[in-house]
């Protein structure tokens, strides 16, 4: 029970991490990883209301209607990033003002839309809350190891600390948007290598837990919709485990 | 209807309304406690910020309306609540690369600078004392608008320097502590006396256009059914740089065939500066030098030292002159065949729908 808690917590950091593997949230994190200052603030924003939607949501979720289950999270996470947006200017306007319009950008990150969609309406809070942690801290590392190589590479400086060594080596392209997309790939590539499944994953062995055209497509499983589309039977044992899990 | 309001469709509409009254209730508290906090902090950076350039004043956080005549480099205007004055906050692209300069300036009620403060600077070339933050606004405290224009600060960046005295300019004017300068140095019936006598035979039936989307160029003179044209260019810089006016003609091939210095008005030579302007015959060459060019080889033209800036805009001008659209003679008849195709068009549209109804109907 314990092990499955911790699982779950640490499976966004590398296994399913949402920028790296899952290749979510492409947007801020291209656009808030020319400095780890700002990578870091936009990562706690973004943790602290994926926790706090995904609690909600996971609270909510044998209330909330299936038809409108979509325009209700995008309210409670509009509020959250309101609540932390508030919190911000009051008390960190430095931040604020240097997260600027990503900050409110933050309610249409796919990253918190999608964990409460495949997890939260799913799963009891506890879970949900570690979830949302452990994919939170997922984007805050997967931004700071951006935001390390192109703001140490491409401008010279650690947090905004200059360091005097790399003054005249500097790669200016990095703290550009090709230089970001540059980086984006080769993190992407590194972590693929030394993640726990090598390669593109398998269609089949997805489920259609999680799938948001789960209750228009009919299917029992991606492995039986995967092999109509191609003319074939789905493997029976496949299409088994696939029931099993839905 | 009834069939439509059962629990089932009701269900998601009350879900939905009390989740955005519990999320509006929060953001309510959380505003509560933020908002004294984020009002404290604006206050206290506009009044930092205001108050650099208004020692001791009070503001409200919110600007005032901006008067529909306000020039465009006020971005806005702050009273001071007791009475002190003024602070304009302004914002000119009148700089060399026509990039964003922000100024702040403090005026009291005697129309004087109480402080002035660069709060941005994009020009690509900024000495120290021109950065946000550095001592320039010090030249202009006590200054009023008339002093403005003759001060002499040793800024070395004409452009700069003559981009925010304009924008000083437009505060005084819109404060009403100076009158607005007149777009053009002097009347439409006198500048086409000049052109008829530069133009020659023919002049009795020019007609005048005024240049659409040109910096320069501000009128153009052309005869009907003719290809060549004459332009009249001008750059008003407020202060700071100098004032020229000239007429280029243009022939059939687009080619200069004659230009005409009407004006070439130089700062006075500042010796500490160590400028020496070029002298009369110099800048009559200067002149000389466009005559048979074309848009290709213009730029060829060198530009006078001592003058720089304004030889550059003369040659600027040139080329705007030898590239602007000329209005065609016949555009009022085109555009009447233009509508009376679209006319004739929409009216034979409608008149087809109504006769295919109509036979329909019969059938």
């Amino acid at each position: 029970m314990k092990n499955n808690k911790l699982s779950i917590l640490l499976r966004g950091l590398i296994a399913e991490n949402p920028v790296l593997v899952l290749v979510l949230g492409t947007c801020p994190t291209l656009a808030q990883s020319t400095s780890v200052i700002a990578a870091l603030s936009m990562g706690i924003a973004a943790t602290l209301v994926l926790v706090c939607s995904n609690m909600v949501i996971s609270v909510l979720r044998k209330i909330i209607p299936d038809t409108v289950r979509i325009p209700c999270y995008i309210v409670v996470i509009a509020g959250f990033v309101t609540v932390v947006q508030l919190l911000m200017q009051a008390y960190l306007p430095d931040l604020y003002k240097m997260m600027g319009v990503y900050l409110a950008l933050i309610v249409v990150n796919c990253i918190i839309l999608g964990r409460a969609e495949m997890f939260a309406r799913k799963n009891n809070v506890i879970d949900s809350a570690l979830d949302g942690l452990g994919m939170g801290l997922g984007f805050l590392l997967a931004l700071l190891a951006m935001a390390t190589i192109r703001e140490v590479f491409g401008n010279g400086s650690f947090a905004g600390i200059e360091i005097s060594f790399l003054a005249d080596y500097k790669i200016p392209i990095l703290t550009q948007a090709p230089g970001g997309f540059l980086v984006f790939g080769i993190l992407i590539a590194i972590v693929n290598k030394i993640g726990p499944k090598k390669g593109a994953e398998k269609r089949k062995n997805f489920s259609c837990e999680g799938c948001p055209s789960a209750s228009l497509c009919g299917k029992v499983s991606c492995a039986e919709n995967c092999e109509l589309v191609a003319g074939g039977e789905p493997d029976a044992a496949d299409t088994k485990k696939e029931e099993g899990n839905a | 209807m009834k069939n439509m309001i059962n629990k089932k469709n009701l269900m998601p509409v009350i879900v939905l309304g009390v989740i955005c009254l519990a999320v509006a209730l929060l953001m309510g508290a959380v505003n509560m406690i933020a908002a004294p906090e984020i009002k404290a902090r604006n206050d206290k950076a506009i009044a930092d910020s205001l108050g650099k350039v208004m020692p001791d004043g009070e503001f409200d956080e919110k600007e005032d309306a901006l008067r529909k005549d306000a020039p465009e480099t006020i971005s806005k205007v702050y009273t001071e609540k007791t009475g002190k004055g003024t602070v304009v906050v302004l914002v000119t692209k009148k700089g060399y690369t026509g990039k964003d300069i922000g100024i702040t300036v403090g005026i009291d009620n005697d129309g004087k600078i109480t402080g002035m403060e660069i709060t941005q600077n994009d020009e690509s070339i900024v000495p120290s004392e021109l950065k946000p933050g550095g001592s320039y606004g010090e030249h202009y405290v006590g200054k009023g608008a008339g002093d403005v224009a003759e001060l002499v600060t040793g800024a070395t960046v004409a452009f700069t320097e003559s981009a925010i005295k304009g924008a000083l300019t437009d505060a005084f004017v819109y404060l009403g502590f100076a009158e607005e300068k007149p777009e053009l140095p002097r009347d439409e019936a006198e500048i086409f006396e000049l052109v008829k006598a530069f133009y020659g035979e023919g002049a009795e039936n020019l007609v005048s256009y005024t240049a659409e989307d040109a910096t320069y160029v501000k009128r153009i003179y052309k005869e009907k059914g003719k290809a060549s044209y004459v332009t009249y260019s001008f750059v008003y810089s407020q202060y700071g740089t100098p004032e020229f006016e000239f007429l280029t003609y243009v022939d059939e091939s687009r080619k200069v065939a004659d230009i005409e210095k009407i004006l070439w008005k130089v700062s006075d030579p500042k010796p500490e500066w160590g400028y020496i302007p070029p002298s009369d015959s110099e800048v009559d060459a200067f002149f000389e030098s466009f005559v048979g060019k074309t848009v290709s080889n213009v730029s060829e033209v060198e530009i006078e030292t001592g003058a720089t800036n304004t030889a550059g805009r003369v040659r600027d001008a040139a080329r705007e002159s030898l590239e602007i659209t000329i209005p065609e003679d016949g555009s009022y008849a085109s555009r009447i065949i233009g509508i009376a195709a679209v006319v004739l068009a929409v009216g034979g549209f409608i008149a087809y729908a109504i006769i295919d109804k109509r036979r329909r109907t019969a059938k």
